[in-house]
């Protein structure tokens, strides 16, 4: 099966403990063709988050359980399904546009570094944004920035 | 922090300290203010920062049933201030449960997919003023190598704006990039 042959390609390789970028590189050249250095057998199993034999999908925006290295780069764009606003009076004038939507856009970069076999450290950064596409979201919601920065 | 692991079985506790500046750019207030006094005063700021606090701890767990099905848990809580000036800060928790499918043991294609719902007291700006969220998640992901992960990521997220629509959905796509060494 294509698994079986991934799985024990990955489990044999000598570039197992490189980054992605260096693998993608080396993937290229056969083995036999450079040097190799030897395998630690403390290579954290989670390497691809697998747990039981599991290749994990896991979800954004959340913690696991699982300790290694990691870079992380996401972006999230979002839009409102339709908010009813309220019917705003902007001195004599009445702005009616009962009906009107929110964007949001996002981006994240995040670091986690595994200090030993069962902790790690992560930091990370992500910047967030949101605003009305119209009058009536404009002057409900206004426009509402986050910068953010975190450590654990 | 790993506490307990078996072969099918991860456990994990984690601490989390976050800072945020929120600026907000209240337009409705802005207008008013220089329509009622004709000048714009400190009273009137189009412009409102404010710092929002974060210290949250965690338990996060996995199972796996069998190659192709494992199931994660993630539980918080912790002190959180609201992205909203006229709200308290407070104790607040987010969970989420989804389950993780990997494909490829099924149809030969590396590619894994987890669906799964959360619930989140734990204010972030994309939430407005609301107070509570729940939401549902849909993710591929492409498992071929365990070096790098893409993945791809749809949420619909239900929540309210006080005041204005109990009812609030929102549809958010993600595109993540993951490297692993």
């Amino acid at each position: 099966m294509f698994f079986a042959e991934q799985t024990n390609r990955f489990a044999n390789s000598p570039v197992i403990r490189q980054s992605g970028l260096q693998f993608g590189l080396t993937a290229e050249i056969p083995l036999g063709a450079v040097a190799q250095p030897a395998l630690d057998a403390s290579v954290s199993v989670h390497k691809g988050l697998r747990l039981g034999n599991h290749i994990f999908s896991l979800p954004l925006g959340i913690l696991d359980p699982f300790v290694r290295t990691v870079t992380t780069f996401n972006i999230r764009v979002g839009t409102t399904t339709g908010i009813d606003f309220p019917i705003f009076k902007v001195g004599e004038n009445i702005v009616v546009a009962p009906r009107g939507d929110l964007v949001l856009m996002s981006i994240l970069a995040r670091q986690e570094q595994k200090i030993k076999d069962s902790i790690s450290f992560h930091a990370y950064l992500d910047v967030v944004g949101r605003l009305g596409t119209n009058v009536s979201s404009l002057l409900s919601q206004g426009v509402n920035t986050q910068i953010g920065y975190g450590i654990g | 922090m790993r506490v307990v692991e078996t072969e099918n079985f991860s456990f994990a506790t984690s601490l989390d300290l976050r800072n945020s500046d929120i600026t907000t750019i209240n337009l409705n207030r802005w207008v008013k203010g220089i329509i009622d006094s004709g000048k714009v005063s400190s009273k009137n700021p189009p412009l409102d920062t404010k710092p929002a606090l974060r210290a949250v701890a965690g338990v996060h767990s996995a199972y796996t049933f069998n190659p192709s099905l494992c199931l994660v848990t993630n539980l918080e809580g912790g002190y959180a201030e609201s992205s909203s000036r006229s709200k308290s800060a407070g104790f607040a928790i987010s969970t989420v449960a989804a389950l993780s499918t990997n494909w490829d043991h099924v149809i030969g294609v590396p590619v894994g997919t987890s669906v799964g719902i959360g619930y989140r007291q734990i204010p972030e700006v994309d939430d407005g003023t609301t107070a509570e969220v729940t939401f549902i998640l849909h993710r591929f992901r492409y498992t071929g190598t365990e070096h790098f992960s893409l993945g791809t990521q749809f949420s619909w997220v239900f929540s309210s704006i006080q005041g204005v629509d109990p009812r609030v959905s929102m549809i958010i796509a993600a595109q993540d990039m993951k490297f692993y060494y």
